[in-house]
């Protein structure tokens, strides 16, 4: 079996596990809650302009009537500014994206599948195979609700310009990195955030995986990275409080909305390289020490 | 019968897990030392806190405190600041009794179960270990803070002062008291709110899965912190939005029979569910 057969089989096994298919199911689920919750603040909104705005007998607007503050960008889900669901999306993404394939190197290492592997492609590729399967899972998990969310809301929401005067219904602050590119191309905004999630979610989906060497609990390796996570981001935020206006949360760069602290592209850019560098070097590391016979 | 099982399930789900006990320690030492750092920065900020003395309450409530209700400009919900800290305190005494019951229920529990053709006490002395671990980590967060508060010159005192409510993003204006609190009534009403919430895992993690529990009480704590409505168990466990403190919180009274009430029903539902489990089927949590 070569490696990239290897990898296939891996990958058909993430789309055909149940739970991530449960997953999936309560995310998109998710989205079309928020969705329509969205679509509601807009149709009140529209209604209640097209109501009060006066008009001349032609149905021209008289006022400007602002109806670019509900719009396509602030809609969709990983648009909406301090709503519930985008909240509960976001926070709760580093503990949901473990569930559904990271902690599988630690069941195939109970049942001894692992052995069955490795006498056939080798440790190193069944490790890396492993983690870039773990990437992936994380990836579609989180991405797969966002892309439908935009479809969904672009069917129900127009997609208008966001407007800078009207910045409060947005809450893409001066401070925040996406801020410039958000009120030229918001729709490029929307998708480089997608793409931005993605990668963090499909980085995350690596550290379980990455603690499954250590232990053999299960319930260890899915959640104490995130409660871990959330500990550092507790400390760094009580740490810094009034001595530095830099945000240090990972999850609010990652969000387009919210942050009212000044966002530093270099810290992101940090923090997403340790997420990458630290799990690779010690699934190579300990892949190659551990004795999986 | 009930008695061995529950001899055994307070040695091995409580005494004998020290690493959980050695982390709990470590995490919550350094989140309440954070209190301190916040302190100092506090009083170059507003010299008027030099006047003030800080106690080891104060180091507790700011541990879990929580946040105030995120305020509503023009329909538009800003200012919510995320309680991460919180987050984090709630989440931890969730997942201490997390696993236990279920690698129970897949092991040893499950030998004793069909042997002893006894299921109701193998699920009634579950709940009293749930009570009883939660309980213990609970204290054992207490005593963390406290010892912090100590180290770092705090008076020994269950008097919680004003100025942490700054910390806690509550409205000073609307504080219910001028100088100090005591801290005691909330501590039991945030015991027993982690009590309820721990039995609402347990009953979910038979009826679906573990880690899907866990999930789902993770997005119903978030829901939470968004919502300020008695629905929401988890506001009953933080202080800043307690009437006790803030006039505008929720009342101490029917939080008690809510967390209660869940109680209750989730020892009751979880004691039919196990019923009907086919316990030979396995799981994979």
């Amino acid at each position: 079996m070569s490696f990239f057969r290897y990898l296939k089989n891996e990958l058909f096994c993430i789309l055909h596990n149940r739970r991530f298919l449960v997953i999936l199911l309560i995310l998109l689920l998710l989205s079309v809650f928020d969705g329509l919750d969205a679509y509601r603040t807009y149709s009140d909104t529209l209604a209640e302009t097209l109501a009060c705005y006066p008009k001349n007998e032609e149905g021209v607007f008289l006022e400007y009537p602002y109806l670019q503050i509900y719009t396509l960008y602030n809609s969709w889900l990983g648009g909406r500014p301090n709503k519930v669901i985008p909240l509960i999306y976001f926070y709760t993404m580093p503990a949901f994206v473990a569930i559904p394939y990271s902690w599988s190197h630690l069941q195939e290492r109970k049942t001894g599948y692992i052995r069955n592997v490795v006498t056939k492609i080798g440790k190193r590729a069944y490790f890396l195979g492993k983690y870039i399967s773990a990437f992936c899972s994380g990836f579609l998990t989180v991405v797969l609700p966002l892309l439908f969310s935009l479809g969904f809301i672009s069917c129900l929401v127009p997609a208008y310009r966001p407007n800078v005067t009207t910045d409060l219904y947005y809450q893409v602050g001066q401070n925040n990195m996406y801020t410039d590119l958000y009120f030229s191309h918001p729709l490029l905004t929307a998708f480089l955030n997608i793409g931005i999630v993605g990668l963090f979610s499909g980085l995350w989906a690596t550290v379980p995986y990455t603690v499954s060497f250590f232990t053999n609990n299960r319930f260890v390796a899915v959640f104490a990275p995130y409660l871990e996570l959330l500990f550092l981001l507790a400390s760094a935020e009580r740490a810094l409080v009034f001595r530095s206006p830099i945000e240090t949360s990972i999850i609010e760069y990652i969000m387009v909305t919210a942050s009212s602290m000044v966002h530093n592209i270099w810290v992101f850019v940090g923090e997403m390289l340790i997420l990458l560098a630290v799990p690779f070097i010690v699934v190579l590391g300990q892949g190659r020490r551990s004795n999986v016979f | 019968m009930f008695f061995k099982f529950l001899w055994h399930d307070m040695s091995y789900g409580i005494f004998s897990r020290k690493k959980k006990f050695l982390a709990g320690f470590c995490i919550f030492f350094c989140l309440s030392f954070y209190h301190f750092l916040t302190l100092r920065i506090y009083e170059i900020t507003f010299p008027e806190y030099f006047s003030i003395s800080s106690t080891t309450a104060d180091y507790f409530m700011a541990l879990v405190g929580g946040c105030g209700v995120p305020e509503i400009q023009e329909g538009i919900d800003v200012g919510l600041t995320m309680p991460v800290m919180w987050l984090g305190f709630m989440l931890w005494m969730q997942f201490v009794s997390l696993y236990y019951p279920f690698t129970d229920l897949l092991g040893f529990g499950k030998h004793v179960m069909l042997l002893s053709g006894n299921r109701s006490s193998w699920w009634f002395s579950k709940c009293l270990w749930a009570v009883g671990n939660t309980a213990i980590n609970y204290i054992l967060i207490f005593l963390i803070s406290t010892l912090c508060g100590l180290c770092t010159g705090g008076k020994l005192s269950l008097q919680t002062n004003w100025y942490v409510a700054r910390e806690l993003n509550m409205r000073l204006d609307l504080l219910t008291f001028e100088d100090t609190k005591n801290i005691l009534p909330f501590f039991f009403l945030s015991l027993l709110v982690l009590i309820a919430l721990s039995l609402l895992q347990m009953t979910l993690s038979l009826a679906i899965s573990p880690m899907f529990s866990y999930f789902f009480l993770a997005a119903y704590l978030i829901a939470g912190i968004y919502y300020q409505n008695a629905a929401f168990l988890g506001n009953y466990a933080m202080a800043a939005r307690s009437d006790i403190y803030i006039s505008t919180g929720l009342s101490a009274g029917p939080g008690i029979l809510v967390a209660l009430w869940v109680i209750f029903l989730n020892v009751f539902l979880g004691y039919l569910l196990l019923g009907h489990k086919d316990l030979l089927g396995g799981g994979e949590g």
